[in-house]
């Protein structure tokens, strides 16, 4: 998330040595297809902040922390339906991207690296309302300290941008609740819509961008107990936009789920927009 | 008198000027291909006591640095500070005014 990246992953471009990068971004994610024809529907907000810091040209060193807003409609027998919801800060993750490999030439690189990291529990998982303690979807935290990694591969020149990922986290149990693991392949590919032809200076670019997302999430189990309703497939297709300066980027994209191949009466995403802004300091 | 004073002004702000050994340094710069880029590079260079401007060509991959004199920048220096900011050095010159010739160096670290 160092330069003009990905608006769905992270990058292997890098931040200088003891320069700052923060990233503000508004994620809003709506549920709403109902396998069990119980017609549930959930809604998520998140902003999420992340802060980079160059430890030095191949080491970066990141935080990012949710602040969430989530609601759940479901059926209520005797009651029509019910709206639960929850809103507070979320788990912190912090982690570590190493640059492997670097190879630079005028107006371009290519770059792999590797990451690793942390999701420490500093969310609540035990908020209640008045029909007694949340779901543990609709929790803010998760309640276990997770692990998570793996390598991105990045190669930009003046005119466009490839990024991929591939990433792996393993959740813990906790609260009798372990969520399933995830496993992930990202794409992003940036393509400079303006200026048409470079001219001297440092001109600010607009990207069009098309980014992928194959996620597989491995069944949640709850005192041991696999959920056949939990876990599955899911591919978004994720077309955006980026304005890049020397200070900051603005960007925005929709993730639309083009492949869902759930499990059981798992509720299914209608979309996700993301939106947000990144700058140096 | 007056005209004395005058001249003796002018000769004393030339003197001052051609002693101040203002010098320009043109470094070819790798892995620099979008304007986020440029804001970590020229910010590290900035810091640097001496340097009194900085102009980047992203199209052509070079950086401009006007310094106050020929000690302000070395070839290894600067490609120290191009790796901490994550990008190489790929040639250094140096640009003193009146130079018919001037110092280049072509780091040779081509990929």
């Amino acid at each position: 998330m160092a330069v003009a990246a990905p608006i769905t992953f992270n990058t292997a471009l890098p931040v200088s040595k003891g320069e700052f990068v923060n990233r503000e971004q508004l994620v809003l994610t709506r549920s709403g297809r109902d396998p069990s024809g119980a017609d549930r529907k959930a809604r998520g907000n998140a902003l999420v902040s992340v802060l980079a810091y160059g430890i030095s040209g191949k080491l970066t060193l990141f935080g990012m922390l949710p602040f969430l807003d989530k609601e759940l409609k479901m059926p209520m027998p005797g009651a029509g339906s019910v709206k639960r919801s929850s809103r507070g800060f979320g788990d912190t993750s912090v982690f570590l991207r190493y640059t492997l490999h670097q190879q630079d030439q005028r107006g371009s690189t290519f770059r792999l690296a590797a990451f690793g990291g942390v999701k420490i529990p500093t969310g609540s998982d035990s908020d209640v309302d008045a029909l007694g303690p949340l779901p543990v979807p609709l929790q803010s935290g998760s309640g276990s300290w997770d692990g998570f990694g793996g390598l991105v591969t990045t190669w930009q020149t003046l005119a466009f941008q490839v990024d991929a990922q591939l990433s792996y986290a393993v959740n813990t149990r906790a609260n009798n609740f372990q969520a399933g693991n995830v496993a992930r392949l990202d794409g992003s590919f940036q393509y400079r819509l303006f200026p048409r032809e470079l001219q001297s200076g440092v001109p600010a670019y607009v990207y069009g961008v098309l980014e992928t997302n194959l996620i597989h999430r491995d069944r949640n189990s709850f005192m041991g107990q696999p959920d056949p309703n939990s876990g599955g497939i899911t591919v978004f297709l994720a077309p955006g936009i980026q304005y890049v300066t020397r200070r900051y980027i603005l960007e925005a994209a929709v993730q639309i789920p083009v492949v869902q191949n759930l499990n059981g009466n798992t509720l299914e995403n209608s979309y996700v927009v993301r939106t947000g802004f990144r700058w140096n300091f | 008198m007056r005209s004395i004073i005058v001249l003796m002004s002018v000769f004393i702000w030339w003197s001052t000027d051609a002693f101040a050994e203002e010098t320009h340094y043109l470094l070819g710069v790798d892995g620099m291909s979008c304007p986020f880029c440029v804001y970590g590079i020229e910010k590290q260079l900035k810091r640097i006591d001496g340097v009194e401007d900085v102009s980047t060509n992203l199209g052509e991959g070079n950086i401009w640095v006007e310094a106050t004199n020929t000690d302000v920048l070395s070839e290894e220096s600067t490609r120290q500070l191009l790796e901490d900011a994550g990008f190489t050095l790929r040639s250094f010159e140096i640009h003193r005014p009146g130079d018919h010739e001037h110092e280049a160096s072509d780091s040779g670290e081509h990929d």
